[in-house]
């Protein structure tokens, strides 16, 4: 009995304890348990790369005609250019951070086609960085993704950044 | 061969889109820029859903037309008085029957002591027949790191 309730609390609490977990989720009605559980897992899986991976993989569930506005307002057309775009910048300016999700809102737009709005934190140690010593920072902001379905997947076709100037 | 496939690209982008809803489409952004411009922000949120969400460029979150709308009358009233919106360019992407996404670029200005650059995404649905905003997120433009 007691492996089992250590198992029951391993699995709930596995994701937790990799720091992998999206916290404060919140789903429309309208949406599916099964799709929202999908979408999830995008985010999920995007929020590993980037901490696991240096974000190698991070477009992963992302459209391959995606379009990405980052959070200094430049646009990136393309799975492989945004893809490019979180190599650079985890191995440089963002490297060793880690992002978390702060919260998740799913809102259903159309059939098949969702908005997900991720509050997130990214916090870094002190590092070097082009040869100088920087201080470690965090910051909040929001990513905004519209989600389309795709033969049965949920895949980001837009991407929006702002960050949290006020934190 | 890339400025040729990038402007193929847009091309495909602006046109994927009818012209008839393209120009209602662009008369929704029209409609929040005059009310920017002309009604200190009354009237802003009039081509939006009544259940639209707002991301500014600080990353609030507004939910509902109203709160958007008071929020613009609010620092139109404020930091953003006297200022003039202008669009420098305009690209949308057909995501879905009914659904479309807007670029916007804009500029802010009110010489000679402010001059800001960001961008607008807007998630756009055809409700009875009108295109209605649903969806928007702001950002400044700072250029590349």
């Amino acid at each position: 009995m007691k492996r089992y309730t250590m198992l029951i609390l391993f699995l709930i609490f596995f994701p937790w304890m990799n720091g992998f977990a999206v916290e404060n989720l919140s789903i429309d009605q309208g949406i599916s348990p099964k799709d929202g559980k999908k979408m999830v897992h995008v985010i999920e899986a995007y929020m590993k790369s980037w901490n696991e991976n240096h974000a190698r993989g991070f477009t992963k569930d992302f459209g391959k005609k995606s379009n990405l506005v980052t959070n200094r307002g430049e646009c990136y057309i393309g799975k492989k250019s945004i893809q490019d775009y979180y190599n650079h910048m985890n191995d440089t300016f963002l490297h060793n951070s880690i992002f978390r999700v702060e919260g998740l809102q799913l809102l259903l737009v159309a059939k098949g086609i969702v908005m997900g709005y991720v509050n997130y934190e990214v916090d870094s140690a002190p590092r070097v960085f082009e040869e100088e010593k920087m201080p470690g920072f965090v910051y909040k902001g929001m990513l905004t993704h519209v989600f389309k379905e795709k033969d049965g997947k949920w895949e980001i076709i837009s991407t929006q950044n702002t960050i949290d100037e006020m934190y | 061969m890339k400025t040729i496939l990038l402007f193929l690209f847009s091309f495909q982008m602006a046109f994927a889109v009818s012209l008839s809803d393209k120009t209602a489409i662009y008369k929704s952004v029209d409609k929040y820029v005059d009310a920017w411009n002309n009604h200190s922000g009354k009237g802003f949120t009039d081509t939006f859903t009544a259940d639209t969400d707002f991301i500014n460029i600080f990353a609030m979150h507004f939910h509902g037309k109203e709160a958007v709308e008071e929020r613009h009358i609010e620092i139109l009233d404020g930091f953003l008085k006297d200022t003039t919106f202008i669009v420098t360019n305009r690209e949308l992407k057909e995501v879905g029957q009914g659904v479309v996404i807007a670029y916007v670029s804009w500029e802010v200005k009110k010489d000679p002591d402010l001059q800001m650059k960001g961008i607008f995404s807007h998630v756009l649905i055809k409700e009875e027949g009108t295109w209605k905003i649903t969806s928007t997120q702001n950002t400044l433009c700072r250029g590349a790191l």
